[in-house]
């Protein structure tokens, strides 16, 4: 209860609240306060500001002795975050995927990077680049590539790949070496197996020893023999060359 | 996949289809497997009957290319081919289409893979019609719009148009009407002989494009004309927008043969011009003379 002088009528007059007073001041649910509002404790605190919910369960803290904020992110298991239907933009941390959920609005967004436990421990050496999560400034390690291109490479390094015209490229002992693709082993008509080369660039599979062709003429013989062919449907009788009966 | 066995002689369609006990008729050897089966023609005196038929995603070998020979007894015969269709060592002959047909033994369906190795193909009669000629005919305004992929290698065309004579310039023996997209033609190590000018086409291949691009390529093959009338090699049929790729190379033509026109885009290399020396070509026997030019001048494929 608070009194106020009355010049008119000379007297005190009782008032329920210093609202009337002062609209700043905001005291039950649906007050507003006008103007803005300064938190400067007079001692740094832990608490300089709390906000709990009914049961005492905090949901707000702001800690001048370290200057940082508590409790803006909501910490939960996935399936929980995304239960949750904020009424505005939110953000949120799953510890079962150790990832960051952002709601717009309307829909929760998962980020893309996964993050990982970090201890104040430096590592020993000079680099400190080290990553749990496989990921360096320089580096990727302990990751499976799938659905995925290797592309050009100009980088002339040892253990560099690329794929130039076709062709897949090792960079070792300082140059650029194919790597051969294109090999099978079939079985063939008389049921022993041979091994095949396709060579990039043709159409027909060779085999690898004979330099023959799986493709068989109209004689019955390969059309291209010891990686030769000549030109019509007939070849020549195969010739062994070198040897002695 | 199974494999089905077919003997002209012996077989009997109530037989089980075995090496043992062949089937007679290429049709019931059809309509009695699935597809990707083999349908093995064993080498017999009498010929089979080739008769229209659709042929879908089937490998049809004969034991030897003169001891198989299909026989269309001088009628019209139509495979309408799709699927992935492999033709092998078979002799194709007496095909006759008369008058206005509108047909080729061989029609390509959309999005087909026809590979043709070490077939005989001879008296295929052309007609007179002045689409769908030739051994094959593939059109994609009739077929539909999807890749197809057409080679011959180490096959024989040996007068195969020679029967009946030629009304228009649009003839040839392949003839490839606005081909889907990325379509190819190719002929490996094959010959293509004619010696008789009568009914003698005035072109080897017939091909247009309408707006797909395709290829053709014609490597390691002697195309003999001994009938001295100029033959063109490739011909266009209403134009060809793009140009239509062609590569020529490492062929023997000879004589009498005239390059291409303005719709192709030819690279020409590595060819022959002089006599390819056959054994006896009268005779059809095309084997090379110890002297010929073709022996290893030709090109790994």
């Amino acid at each position: 209860m608070t009194f106020v002088y009355n010049p008119y009528s000379g007297k005190l007059d009782a008032v329920q609240s210093l609202l009337v007073l002062d609209d700043r001041y905001v005291n039950v649910t649906g007050d507003t306060m006008t103007g803005g509002l300064t938190i400067q404790p007079t001692t740094d605190t832990l608490t300089a500001l709390v906000v709990n919910d009914t049961d005492s369960n905090n949901v707000l803290t702001v800690d001048t002795i370290n200057n940082i904020v508590e409790g803006v992110v909501k910490v939960d298991t996935k399936a929980n975050v995304l239960a949750l239907t904020p009424t505005s933009n939110a953000i949120a941390y799953a510890t079962d995927t150790d990832r960051f959920y952002i709601f717009d609005g309307t829909n929760w967004k998962e980020s893309a990077i996964q993050l990982s436990t970090q201890t104040s421990a430096p590592n020993m050496g000079a680099e400190q680049d080290e990553s749990r999560q496989g990921y360096g400034s320089d580096y990727i390690t302990g990751k499976r590539i799938s659905h995925s291109l290797i592309g050009d490479n100009s980088r002339e390094e040892e253990g560099a790949i690329r794929v130039v015209s076709g062709t897949f490229q090792v960079y070792a002992n300082s140059v650029w070496n194919d790597v051969v693709i294109n090999f099978r082993l079939r079985e063939d008509d008389n049921g022993t197996y041979e091994l095949e080369h396709n060579p990039i660039g043709f159409e027909w599979w060779y085999e690898v020893m004979s330099g023959n062709s799986d493709i068989i003429g109209i004689d019955g013989k390969p059309v291209v023999q010891q990686y030769s062919s000549s030109m019509g449907v007939y070849q020549r009788d195969l010739v062994v060359n070198g040897g002695t009966f | 996949m199974s494999t089905y066995y077919l003997n002209a002689d012996t077989g009997d369609n109530a037989n089980a289809g075995s090496s043992a006990s062949p089937w007679e008729t290429l049709a019931y050897a059809y309509d009695n497997s699935s597809a990707d089966d083999t349908l093995y023609c064993q080498t017999s005196t009498s010929t089979y009957d080739w008769v229209t038929d659709t042929i879908a995603n089937r490998t049809i070998t004969g034991q030897s290319a003169t001891g198989v020979v299909f026989d269309g007894a001088d009628t019209v015969v139509k495979w309408s081919i799709s699927g992935t269709i492999n033709l092998n060592y078979i002799t194709f002959q007496n095909e006759t289409k008369g008058a206005g047909t509108f047909s080729s033994p061989f029609s390509g369906a959309d999005a087909h893979t026809f590979t043709v190795t070490g077939c005989i193909f001879e008296d295929i009669d052309n007609g007179t019609h002045i689409n769908g000629s030739g051994i094959i005919y593939s059109n994609a305004d009739a077929f539909g719009g999807n890749q197809c992929t057409t080679t011959f290698n180490s096959c024989i065309f040996d007068d195969v148009l020679s029967t009946t004579g030629k009304t228009g310039y649009e003839q040839g023996i392949f003839n490839l009407i606005n081909p889907p997209a990325a379509s190819t033609l190719s002929l490996y190590n094959c010959v293509i002989n004619q010696t008789e000018s009568t009914g003698l086409p005035d072109n080897i291949f017939v091909a247009t494009s309408n707006g797909n691009e395709w290829s053709m390529f014609f490597q390691n093959n002697i195309f003999y004309n001994s009938t001295g009338v100029t033959v063109k090699l490739c011909n266009s049929y209403g134009g060809a927008n793009p140009k239509i790729p062609v590569l020529l190379d490492h062929n023997t033509y000879y004589t009498n043969y005239s390059m291409s026109d303005t719709d192709y885009d030819v690279t020409n290399t590595n060819n022959i011009t002089t006599d390819p020396k056959f054994v006896d070509v009268g005779s059809s026997d095309f084997r090379l003379q110890q002297d010929s030019p073709c022996i290893d001048t030709g090109t790994v494929i």
